[in-house]
């Protein structure tokens, strides 16, 4: 049984992405701001972090934790994000160049909202058994 | 369906067997020639002073060659009819030694502030301004040099001055610009006493005879010298006046341009607020549907699951026309520069938009078969998926159940080697000849089309006009109701580099010495 965290500000969208991947088995938790997660991940790692973008206070706030996450984690194993966003993905406008830099973009996966929930389950289950491997 | 993997595979309807009834080709809004957009034109204009210092610099380092090269005509022209006497017959006594030594000091000169030029590229626009004022006053040093040695009373030598003097005018300040010209004039007032007083020759420049600087007067001298500050000061005053006007439309041009930037960058972050602020409801209205009908909350009664799936379906048609509208808002408001151009491989951006698509033809049974070669293009990313995702799913709702879509990249093609021939074709309901010049058109929608896919916003295609007038993409359509549709984009590629630029051997070592004397980099 995996772990999966899932941060996102929409109370509604989140517990829906939770009830689909706790119904394929896994562990979840649901953190509604940034802050609360990284507390989250002290006390517990998870396998897989399912992130959004935009939040009230910060339009990039996603993008910083997965930074921060990644800048965190040197020498330990690393956790993978999927990204949720209902932005076009690696759309520039609204974030600053170093956001949509692809060498530098800190997440495995982006996906669009709204979400194909089968779309949804399918990467969730690739990045866990990529971790595993 | 094997047999269509085959040779017909993405080709128009003009070359298999059964034509198709209509065609229509998009009209380019732009030039005829598509062109890919350069990114330094673009990335260029948000630092403005530094090239333009740069590109004045090596400007006038350009003029300096010519001037060389004029040096080095004349004495070489003494040089080879030296023997002949002809310069002698024509009353002239060139002295080639000096011209020469002054082609000789102007070349290392010129070269010196190429490579000063080269060094301060990446430093603050104040070295470069340093360079340009070495520039003038070392060249008008020297120029005093050759208008003695040309004839500093016999010729109109000193009128070269002037030419200075306007430089200036447009490379420096007001006040700057005089010192300049005041400069020369003590220069040439220096020139004047030195001969008179006997501290340098008293020749007559390339003149043989000094009949003519011996029977002038001083009052005519002081004449000549006061004429020659009038005509000085009036060149520097009306050029630097110019100089200075343009300046300051050029000034107003960057404030109204950094204006307008500023305002589209607003208008985008906003645009970017409000696409999240009306997608985030309908994601989470969407998934929770999704858990209903997926039977995650247990089993729903048949009636129950008829008015989710009618919730569900009108949420996202109207989740999708929502955001075709932010889309299209986005595509027509924006102007080329204030976009992101990067260089993108076309084959890439399909094979996202098939990856995102795929679940979609799934649901309606729908196959996709592609053939996607990579093609380098200068695009907006968001842009070029918005284009082509449109088409695909198109595509896909016009098709039939059990329907065949094929898409196709080639990077080149014999006909036009400057393009990528992109197409996308469908076994769907087709578009009768009549309808099809109609169908960019904004909430444009046939009636086939209405009856056979409820979702459509009407506005997909009008995006795709959009982004293709932006990238001068060519779009061309044809089709036979009941038998498909092909969509034809001709998209500009970026020209492939081939290996062995770069080692030429002589010729190109030559070409970068000749670049490297223009200053080019």
């Amino acid at each position: 049984m995996s772990y999966v965290l899932i941060v996102d500000d929409d109370e509604d969208f989140a517990s829906a992405v939770g009830t689909v991947i706790r119904s394929a088995g896994h562990e979840i938790d649901i953190k509604l701001n940034t802050k609360s997660a990284s507390a989250s991940i002290k006390t517990r790692r998870p396998d897989l972090i399912v992130l959004d973008v935009m939040f009230p206070e910060n339009e990039s706030g996603g993008f910083e934790f997965a930074r921060e996450l990644q800048q965190s984690h040197k020498g330990k194993e690393k956790i993978p994000v999927l990204m949720l966003t209902a932005i076009n993905t690696k759309s520039p406008v609204g974030f600053r160049a170093r956001d949509i830099d692809d060498q530098w973009l800190p997440v495995e996966e982006f996906v669009e909202k709204p979400v194909d929930l089968n779309l949804l389950l399918q990467k969730v289950n690739r990045l866990l058994e990529k971790k595993k491997n | 369906m094997e047999h269509d993997t085959g040779d017909s595979f993405g080709t128009d309807f003009e070359s298999s067997a059964h034509p198709a009834a209509g065609s229509f080709d998009l009209p380019m809004a732009h030039d005829k020639n598509p062109e890919p957009v350069s990114i330094p034109s673009i990335a260029n204009l948000e630092q403005f002073p530094v090239p333009l210092l740069i590109g004045n610099a090596l400007w006038f380092c350009r003029l300096r060659w010519i001037i060389i090269l004029i040096l080095i005509s004349i004495s070489a022209l003494e040089i080879f009819s030296g023997n002949s006497g002809q310069f002698e017959q024509l009353g002239l006594a060139v002295n080639s030694a000096a011209f020469l030594a002054i082609a000789g000091i102007l070349t290392i000169a010129n070269l010196g502030y190429l490579a000063a030029i080269k060094h301060s590229r990446e430093a603050k626009p104040d070295r470069l301004l340093l360079n340009l004022r070495f520039q003038i006053a070392a060249d008008l040093l020297i120029l005093t040099f050759v208008v003695h040695y040309l004839g500093s009373l016999e010729t109109h030598a000193p009128f070269l001055y002037l030419l200075h003097i306007v430089l200036a005018c447009i490379f420096f300040s007001r006040s700057e610009s005089l010192l300049v010209t005041m400069l020369a004039f003590s220069l040439y007032l220096a020139c004047l006493t030195l001969e008179s007083t006997g501290s340098i020759s008293w020749n007559a420049g390339v003149f043989e005879s000094t009949a003519f600087r011996g029977s002038i007067t001083r009052p005519q001298i002081v004449l000549n010298l006061l004429s020659i500050a009038g005509i000085w000061g009036a060149v520097w005053y009306l050029a630097s006046h110019l100089s200075s006007l343009i300046a300051l439309r050029d000034r107003e041009l960057a404030d109204k341009n950094e204006e307008l930037t500023r305002t589209q960058a607003e208008k985008t972050r906003h645009m970017l607020r409000t696409t999240h602020e009306l997608k985030s409801p309908f994601a989470a209205i969407h998934l929770n549907t999704q858990l209903l009908l997926g039977g995650y909350a247990g089993k729903l009664p048949d009636e129950a699951i008829k008015i989710v799936q009618r919730i569900a379906d009108r949420g996202n048609r109207l989740s999708h026309e929502i955001q075709a509208m932010l889309q299209l808002a986005n595509v027509t408001s924006v102007t080329r520069d204030t976009l992101r151009w990067t260089k993108l491989d076309i084959g890439n951006i399909l094979k996202r938009c098939l990856e995102q698509l795929e679940p979609v033809a799934q649901g309606r049974q729908v196959r996709i078969e592609s053939r996607i070669a990579s093609a380098l293009t200068i695009g907006v990313e968001d842009h070029l998926l918005m284009l082509f995702s449109n088409l695909i799913s198109n595509a896909i709702y016009y098709s039939h159940k059990k329907g065949t879509i094929w898409i196709s990249c080639t990077p080149s093609n014999p006909g036009d080697p400057g393009s990528a021939v992109i197409t996308i074709r469908d076994q769907g309901i087709g578009i009768t000849p009549e309808k099809l010049p109609h169908i960019f058109e904004e909430y444009y929608r046939t009636e086939e089309a209405t009856v056979h896919n409820k979702e459509s916003s009407g506005l997909g295609l009008a995006i795709v006009k959009n982004v293709a007038a932006l990238h001068r993409i060519a779009v061309s359509v044809q089709s036979t109701p009941g038998k498909g549709t092909a969509f034809t984009c001709r998209v500009p590629i970026l020209p492939e580099k081939s290996p062995s630029q770069g080692s030429e051997g002589k010729i190109g070592k030559l070409k970068h010495v000749l670049e490297y004397l223009s200053g080019g980099s």
